[in-house]
């Protein structure tokens, strides 16, 4: 397995969310780099954050234990979690592991930021 | 997770429910199997064990994990994951110790709690009510206890199914064999340590002892010693000091580093630093502000030189040379190292005190009749053999009669011990001085021909001339001496020949009037 991972972080000019862009097989090194890119716009006020997963298609365990931690970090500060381009094996994690009941999932970057933003 | 497509390719006709379920088992094999690669392909272990409880958090689905390992020395918990900032410490009695133990590798009831879970949770309550509390799971493996694994909720707040408190068990089971396999392989390091270092200290001490049991003269052992103990504890300078009979003074017998030979004064036996050196029984460090400001050291540390109970002297190195500046000697590696120079000393030193007595004249240091005639013979064989030349130097001190007549026997003891000291700095290293008896003194110089040994002489002669000894009254005292040269093989083919050649050159020199060398014919 590749173990190659890289993020990207894109603001919202109005700072109203953010979208973390992943790039590889979410395991502890992945893992990790998303939970910092997370507390960090946590830390910066951010309570809209979207997770774009098209350029992974796998996660292991720690990539799901980092997940729940960002969305108990996000009931914390009442925000809101949404991922998008999940495969449909992550679908199918996500949803067995009950991340799809305290985030939301979207087909698209574009529906992500509309449906989080919906309720603003 | 690729499992999960295959499953849905391979039974696809399965009931939903069953599917699932399926599904969940495959996901959680899958991350036991990551698990088991963690810990054999992590060469951290703590990373290795840090993983394999977020591993568990994410095949169970739980929020957060706390994992506290188990100090017996301490009879403490403290954690290793799962508390961001300090390390937490829950203090743990031998009874829930045992308890926690005999619990091993079983979800605990929290339900209906043991009185000694409870005792545990009393005594703990402040710093537990941040830690996850849901699920605890005891980790141990045969006979011993290692640590308590804690668990939060489920995201979703169920409670946990039985299958999943079972999948909790084995991984409780894994984790346990990684934190025994790290702390074996902990205890295996430090042991390797400690024996690689014994190992280090064993050769060296070899080497120390090598190099001062090639030589029985005192000044020569105290010199090597001195020399490697400042090399091998890295120090900056050191001193040998060695107590007098009385236990009044103290005699630097070898020094490292000081730009004085007197470096320490005789009266320093007084000085606190020194009376505390001498008094301790083990080695003892010293910092700056206890040491004598002349010293111009930061760090000491001294080891008494011991020889049957028998306190002979102490062993001193001053400031450890680390990359940058200085440092205080360690305890694990320096002090034990210089016990045993120091022990190695005071047999060195005790059997060069032996040979001393049995081979050096005491009022006059120089070697006893019976043993310069031997190095004489042995000098002359080797000459012989080599067909090199070896001279012999016979004085005599003009008017010694005349010193213990007028002055008394003391001076002309003292008389005796300034011409002696005067010769043993006038001549060389490879010289050998002795005593005959009386006021008769000779110098025997190996692969040395006539010429050079009339200069040897003259400078002897001239040395002691040059003397200036206060008389009882503080009057100087002028002492000259006769010489007489004999060369082997020119003047003599053995030792008794060589010797009555120079004994009637000294003569001649009397007969000439005195303070004057004089070669054999």
């Amino acid at each position: 397995m590749n173990s190659s991972f890289a993020i990207a972080v894109r603001k919202d000019p109005q700072g109203r969310f953010a979208v973390v862009i992943t790039d590889g097989y979410i395991n502890n090194l992945g893992g990790e780099k998303i939970g910092e890119a997370a507390h960090r716009l946590i830390a910066e006020g951010y309570t809209r954050i979207i997770i774009n997963l098209e350029k992974s298609t796998v996660i292991n365990s720690i990539g799901i234990s980092v997940l729940i931690e960002i969305i108990e970090k996000m009931e914390e500060t009442h925000g809101r979690l949404a991922f998008c381009h999940l495969t449909r094996t992550i679908q199918k994690t996500f949803t067995m592991m009950g991340l799809v009941q305290y985030a939301s999932v979207f087909e698209t970057e574009n529906d992500a930021v509309l449906g989080v933003l919906a309720d603003a | 997770m690729d499992s999960l497509e295959r499953v849905v390719e391979v039974a696809p006709s399965l009931p939903e429910a069953e599917q699932q379920s399926l599904e969940h088992l495959l996901y959680v094999l899958s991350a036991l199997g990551e698990m088991a690669e963690q810990m054999t392909t992590n060469p951290n272990p703590q990373s290795s064990i840090r993983a394999i409880v977020r591993m568990a958090c994410g095949a169970l689905g739980i929020r957060r994990a706390a994992l506290f390992l188990y100090a017996p020395e301490e009879g403490e918990l403290y954690s290793v994951v799962g508390s961001d900032e300090e390390t937490v410490r829950l203090v743990v009695t031998s009874d829930v110790r045992r308890f926690l133990w005999s619990e091993g590798g079983n979800l605990i009831d929290r339900e209906n709690p043991h009185p000694l879970l409870i005792e545990f949770m009393t005594g703990n309550s402040e710093l537990l009510c941040d830690l996850p509390e849901a699920t605890w799971l005891p980790l141990s493996v045969t006979r011993h206890f290692l640590g308590l694994l804690m668990l939060g909720d489920k995201l979703s707040r169920a409670p946990l199914s039985q299958t999943e408190r079972d999948i909790l068990i084995l991984i409780g089971r894994q984790l346990a064999v990684a934190l025994h396999n790290n702390q074996l392989k902990t205890n295996l390091m430090a042991a390797n340590k400690q024996l690689g270092l014994k190992v280090w200290q064993l050769e060296q001490l070899y080497d120390v002892s090598r190099g001062i049991s090639s030589s029985l003269e005192r000044d020569r052992v105290a010199t090597e010693l001195m020399q490697r103990a400042v090399e091998l504890l890295g120090a900056r300078k050191g001193l040998l000091l060695l107590k007098d009979d009385s236990g009044e003074w103290c005699e630097v017998l070898a020094s490292f580093g000081f730009s004085l030979e007197n470096a320490v004064p005789r009266d320093s036996v007084n000085h606190p630093w020194l009376l505390a050196s001498l008094e301790s029984e083990a080695p003892r460090a010293f910092v700056q502000s206890e040491l004598p400001h002349d010293f111009d050291a930061t760090w000491a540390l001294s080891a008494p030189i011991v020889y049957q109970e028998r306190l002979l002297g102490v062993l001193v190195v001053f400031d450890k040379e680390a990359a940058e500046g200085l440092e205080p000697f360690s305890s694990e590696e320096d002090v034990p190292m210089l016990a045993n120079i120091a022990s190695l000393a005071a047999t060195a030193i005790e059997n060069a005190r032996l040979y001393e007595l049995a081979t050096v004249d005491g009022l006059t240091r120089l070697f006893i009749r019976r043993h310069f005639e031997q190095r004489l013979s042995e000098e002359l064989r080797r000459s012989e053999r080599y067909g090199t030349q070896a001279s012999l130097l016979i004085m005599d001190i003009d008017h010694f009669k005349r010193f213990n007549d007028t002055h008394g026997h003391q001076t002309g003891d003292e008389v005796l011990r300034w011409v002696a000291r005067t010769i043993r700095h006038s001549i060389r290293d490879v010289d050998v001085p002795g005593r005959f008896g009386g006021e008769e003194l000779l110098v025997l110089m190996p692969e040395t021909e006539t010429d050079g040994a009339y200069i040897m002489a003259e400078r002897v002669r001239e040395a002691i001339g040059a003397m200036e000894l206060p008389g009882p009254a503080g009057e100087p005292l002028g002492v000259t001496v006769s010489v007489g040269v004999a060369t082997f093989p020119d003047h003599g083919r053995d030792a008794t020949a060589l010797v009555e050649s120079a004994d009637r050159a000294l003569y001649r020199s009397k007969a000439l009037g005195r303070n004057r060398v004089t070669l054999a014919e």
